[in-house]
């Protein structure tokens, strides 16, 4: 299928991202309450820290590795401040900016250059590792129950910097999660920055960690839904989807990017043939 | 009576996904004023029918589906002298650019609401909400090669409009 021209994504991508504000969410929470007639535990909205209050809960702040640390601080801090500051914002570095920047899919494999320089300026950059080390974003449903949720994250940093101390939000890692996530460690939707969230993705594919690859491919293509998408990016997506069993979605995924491009398709389905069955890439023919 | 779900797990939920149902709404051409109680509706049927879900879709789709359905029935009863999605502006760098940025978003609407309602859902939940065809058609039980059909020609026909809205959007 031809992609979007550049124009037209341009257009596309100039669309105001429309997203509530806490405000609406605790307005909404309140009405949506008054209408089930029970209360609704407040869990996850403020919290990116909810990536890692699992491990650090279990496994103490201190076990964490120096760039596990320095990802706790990148997470919380930006918590704080991307709750409250919407993307378009952030004057030239919005979201519409960026995407309008950005070229339609390309035809033929994209020659992805490394940045020159770290992404995540709050902090030391974090390690690529950053996402690895991030406990999984467990299904809202399968999360145990939880005491009401604290206005905000509260992160003491004591200088220099070693042992910043986090207050552990109780609610497990959602979406949303992941959405902030995403924004904080790969905010750019260039094709360098692509490709690292391809690759902390094929890192927690290969953690056997298959949901959350897929969670975190599919928070940055919220975020970037214009982005140029390298093999790796389709590799690890599919091949993260056959791990979970969601092989419908990856026949359906196979067949389009095998009408969309025919060229690249031998390379992609090399790389699923370890994770997804013969059957499942059979019948990904277009 | 069916089991109603645990509400700590239905927190989880709301959490993890009002903000992408909030989004979709309006995407989906509800009104700014009606979004509240639209969102409230998604929730609330995702409540009632809790014990529906049986994982066959991800959470993401079911919501999606149910949010697809809930912004219909809103479109229809909002009158239609309503402006559809006032809120689709441009991000603009600058207040300066504020009002120039409006008009171009305005525009873009504009160009959106040109096409079959079919078509602008299919575009603007995978090319702008970033959802994927597979899982919009989860969403809403429509075959896929009809999405893939149906996103194709809704680019064609954006892409159009807008190389003859070009120079104005320039």
């Amino acid at each position: 299928m031809k992609p979007l021209s550049k124009e037209a994504s341009a257009a596309l991508s100039a669309l105001k991202a429309a997203d509530p504000t806490s405000e609406d969410e605790a307005r909404v929470r309140k009405n949506l309450e008054r209408a089930l007639g029970v209360a609704i535990p407040v869990v996850g909205v403020a919290a990116a820290t909810t990536a890692v209050s699992a491990q650090a809960a279990t496994t103490g702040f201190a076990a964490l590795s120096l760039g596990a640390k320095v990802a706790l601080v990148v997470v919380a801090v930006s918590t704080v401040s991307v709750v409250a500051v919407s993307l378009s914002s952030r004057g030239g570095e919005g979201r519409g900016e960026e995407q309008a920047k950005q070229a339609p899919k390309p035809e033929a494999p994209v020659v992805l250059v490394e940045p020159s320089e770290p992404e995540v300026a709050v902090v030391p950059p974090p390690p690529p590792e950053l996402v690895a080390v991030v406990p999984p974003p467990a299904k809202p449903r399968a999360a145990p129950p939880k005491p009401p949720e604290p206005e905000a994250p509260v992160v003491v940093v004591e200088a220099p910097i070693a042992e910043p101390v986090v207050t552990p939000p109780p609610a497990p890692p959602t979406a949303e999660t992941w959405d902030l996530e995403v924004e904080a460690n790969f905010p750019n939707c260039d094709p360098a920055t692509e490709l690292r969230s391809a690759q902390s993705a094929r890192k927690l594919l290969d953690a056997d960690r298959a949901e959350d690859a897929v969670w975190l491919l599919g928070a940055y293509q919220r975020r970037c839904p214009s982005g140029r998408w390298s093999d790796e990016a389709w590799s690890v997506r599919m091949a993260g989807l056959c791990k979970l069993g969601r092989t419908a979605e990856v026949v359906g995924l196979l067949q389009w990017f095998s009408a969309e491009y025919p060229a690249r398709r031998a390379a992609v389905l090399t790389e699923l043939r370890s994770s997804c069955s013969d059957e499942v890439l059979q019948h990904g023919q277009p | 009576m069916e089991k109603a779900p645990d509400t700590a797990d239905f927190g989880a939920l709301y959490a993890g996904h009002f903000r992408a149902v909030w989004r979709t709404l309006q995407r989906l051409g509800v009104h700014p004023g009606s979004v509240d109680d639209a969102a409230q509706e998604v929730f609330v049927t995702a409540w009632r029918r809790w014990a529906d879900f049986e994982g066959r879709s991800t959470e993401r789709t079911w919501l999606l589906g149910i949010a697809i359905r809930v912004a219909s029935d809103t479109r229809r009863k909002q009158r239609p002298t309503e402006p559809v999605s006032p809120e689709l502006q441009m991000t603009g760098p600058g207040p300066e650019s504020a009002a120039a940025s409006k008009e171009v978003g305005r525009r873009v609407e504009a160009l959106l609401q040109q096409l079959e309602p079919e078509r602008r859902e299919v575009l603007l939940l995978v090319d702008v909400e970033g959802y994927s065809v597979p899982e919009v058609a989860s969403a809403t039980g429509v075959n896929l090669n009809t999405l893939y059909t149906r996103l194709r020609s809704a680019r064609q026909q954006f892409e159009d409009l807008v190389k003859r809205e070009a120079e104005e959007l320039r």
